[in-house]
């Protein structure tokens, strides 16, 4: 291996082979640190393939050369940890780094930022993700411009060690040095804050709004949705969730049973409540979803003889069971004997689950009642329409922004 | 060049953000949260859009997200196939490279293999005008620096 000693004399951060190894992932790394187009291939190169073995005894001198010296690197680290701490040190003013480094198993999330030229930001963030940052935002008024200097913020989980990544890839590109990089730790709740604040209320049509909890509805006689999402879909910006406003505000008149399949915050089951149904249940695969669906009914005054919700298992391939938990839970929610009827069934989740639950929905509606379906973008419409074209009869669409919500009447005779 | 046109009415773009998420399984917890959070773009809609695009892929596939977010808080994004290593990964039935790549050879793929890769690859926004023959080259190079060696046929 020619290359190796080039690496550790002249770059300033001795990177042991073994790593660079341990990480062939990464094309560029090896295509400039070791130009395997320069590899003197021993005669028989087929020998790859069966012999191993016999590779190192052919190969001759040099590769047994490398060996050789891969094992005194090896032996003279000792410790790769060690290593970081001792290069990290020698840079000016970094002994904070490790101990911020070394912590990180406390922190939630690491971000690093760092300070590099515009020339190679692009590249260095690829070789980031590639060497373990879960996302990298490169921050910018200037994209790409040479003398400006740009930010790229990092993400990394709490075990990985920024520095390590930082100088693989800083190396993989064959920078002297890593640029400027300073670290934090971050807790979850910043983020889960800043999601919160970007709610606002909203109208969706006329006399029909959804408000934030921590505001109050500028329009009072109006039917207001109070929601405090947190993670669960659904706050009433999205074109998924009006297009199946506007189907309950069409079709729930008074009295109706309803059922919200992929309730995320309850939203649309607590919307059909206030229309006038009579009852809701509200299922989801999510116990997030769930327990936001809980508080967001009991925000608006419904309480569990209004309206159920209920965790379906989330495993396609095992409709039954799910079935057979659905038929349990709304079984005890009805007197009645008999199968359990809706009115009026909304299910606003993805393509996949709505093909294969299409039986399984349309089994609960009563004939002649509603269907609606979203959740899916306008090129999804035609398969969706073929597969439940066997249910649903009067099938229109309606479309808003390049989504698509499909309603339907359940046929009389099935 | 774009005309004067389009270079005015751009939007101001306030970051790029790049993003291993897997399909249909995007969700506001990490690595998504944060990254978007931190510039006030709306979760939810990210994650709905981005699930609902990803509805032909096997769930679980890492696909890349490149994101540009402008600065009044709107944002697109390009959802990008997963990396060759991964497909070369999958098709080979290993956990990762080896860890010798040039000396160890961990598994063996035919050109078949290879071109069906590519095809896919070449739906990929960048890939799309290289002749087929380019983008199987360099597969098989990435196949050789991850120890995968290529046959023309497997025995």
């Amino acid at each position: 291996m020619r290359a190796t000693p080039r690496v550790i004399c002249n770059s300033s951060i001795p990177i042991p082979m073994s790593i660079m190894y341990r990480l062939p992932s990464t094309r560029s790394l090896l295509k400039s640190l070791i130009p395997l187009g320069h590899f003197p291939l021993p005669p028989a190169a087929t020998c790859f393939t069966s012999q191993k073995t016999s590779l190192h005894r052919h190969a001759g001198g040099f590769h047994f050369n490398s060996v050789t010296i891969r094992n005194k690197i090896r032996q003279s680290i000792a410790g790769r940890n060690l290593s970081w701490q001792h290069c990290m040190q020698s840079m000016a003013g970094r002994e904070e780094m490790i101990s911020v480094a070394n912590e990180g198993s406390k922190a939630q999330l690491l971000e690093a930022r760092i300070e590099c030229s515009g020339v190679i930001v692009d590249q260095f963030s690829e070789e980031l993700m590639c060497f373990g940052a879960s996302s990298v935002s490169i921050e910018d008024a200037s994209f790409g411009e040479p003398h400006e200097q740009n930010y790229i913020t990092a993400l990394f989980t709490a075990e990985k060690d920024v520095g390590e990544c930082l100088a693989l890839a800083a190396d993989s590109i064959g920078l002297k040095e890593i640029p400027k990089y300073e670290v934090t730790k971050r807790e979850c709740h910043d983020w889960v804050q800043q999601v919160q604040e970007i709610f606002q209320p909203t109208q969706v049509t006329d006399g029909l709004w959804v408000i934030p909890k921590w505001r109050s509805p500028p329009d009072p006689i109006a039917i207001n949705i109070i929601l405090d999402p947190g993670l669960a879909f659904g706050t009433g910006e999205h074109p998924t969730t009006r297009l199946c406003l506007l189907f309950l505000q069409e079709f729930v008149k008074g009295g109706e049973h309803v059922l919200d399949y992929g309730t995320g915050s309850g939203i649309l089951g607590i919307a059909a409540l206030k229309m006038g149904a009579a009852r809701a249940v509200a299922v989801d695969s999510d116990p997030m979803a769930v327990s936001s669906a809980i508080h967001n009914a009991s925000l608006n005054s419904f309480g569990p003889d209004k309206i159920q919700v209920h965790l379906v298992p989330n495993d396609g391939s095992n409709a039954e069971a799910s079935e057979g938990t659905m038929k349990g839970h709304l079984a005890t929610t009805t007197s009645d004997t008999g199968p359990v009827q809706y009115d009026v069934i909304v299910a606003n989740i993805l393509l996949n689950p709505l093909l294969y639950l299409a039986s399984h929905i349309t089994g609960y509606i009563k004939p002649g009642g509603h269907v609606g379906l979203s959740g899916i973008i306008l090129d999804q419409v035609p398969r969706v329409q073929d597969c439940y074209s066997k249910f649903l009869d009067n099938i229109s669409v309606s479309k808003a922004d390049g989504w698509a919500c499909i309603k339907g009447t359940k046929k009389l005779i099935s | 060049m774009s005309s004067l046109e389009a270079i005015l009415t751009r939007r101001p773009v306030a970051a790029t953000i790049r993003m291993v998420v897997p399909a249909g399984q995007a969700r506001p917890a990490p690595p998504v949260g944060p990254a978007l959070g931190q510039y006030r773009l709306n979760l939810m809609t990210f994650c709905k859009e981005f699930n609902a695009r990803t509805q032909n892929y096997k769930p679980e596939t890492p696909m890349s997200v490149l994101l540009t977010a402008y600065k009044d808080n709107t944002f697109e994004f390009i959802v990008k196939t997963p990396s060759v290593t991964w497909y070369l990964k999958k098709a080979a039935g290993i956990e990762s490279g080896s860890g010798k790549p040039g000396h160890q050879v961990v598994a063996t793929l035919s050109l078949k293999h290879i071109y069906e890769i590519a095809k896919i690859k070449q739906s990929d926004p960048y890939c799309q005008y290289m002749p087929l023959e380019s983008v199987c080259k360099s597969i098989i190079s990435t196949a050789r620096t991850m120890g995968i060696e290529v046959k023309k046929e497997l025995d």
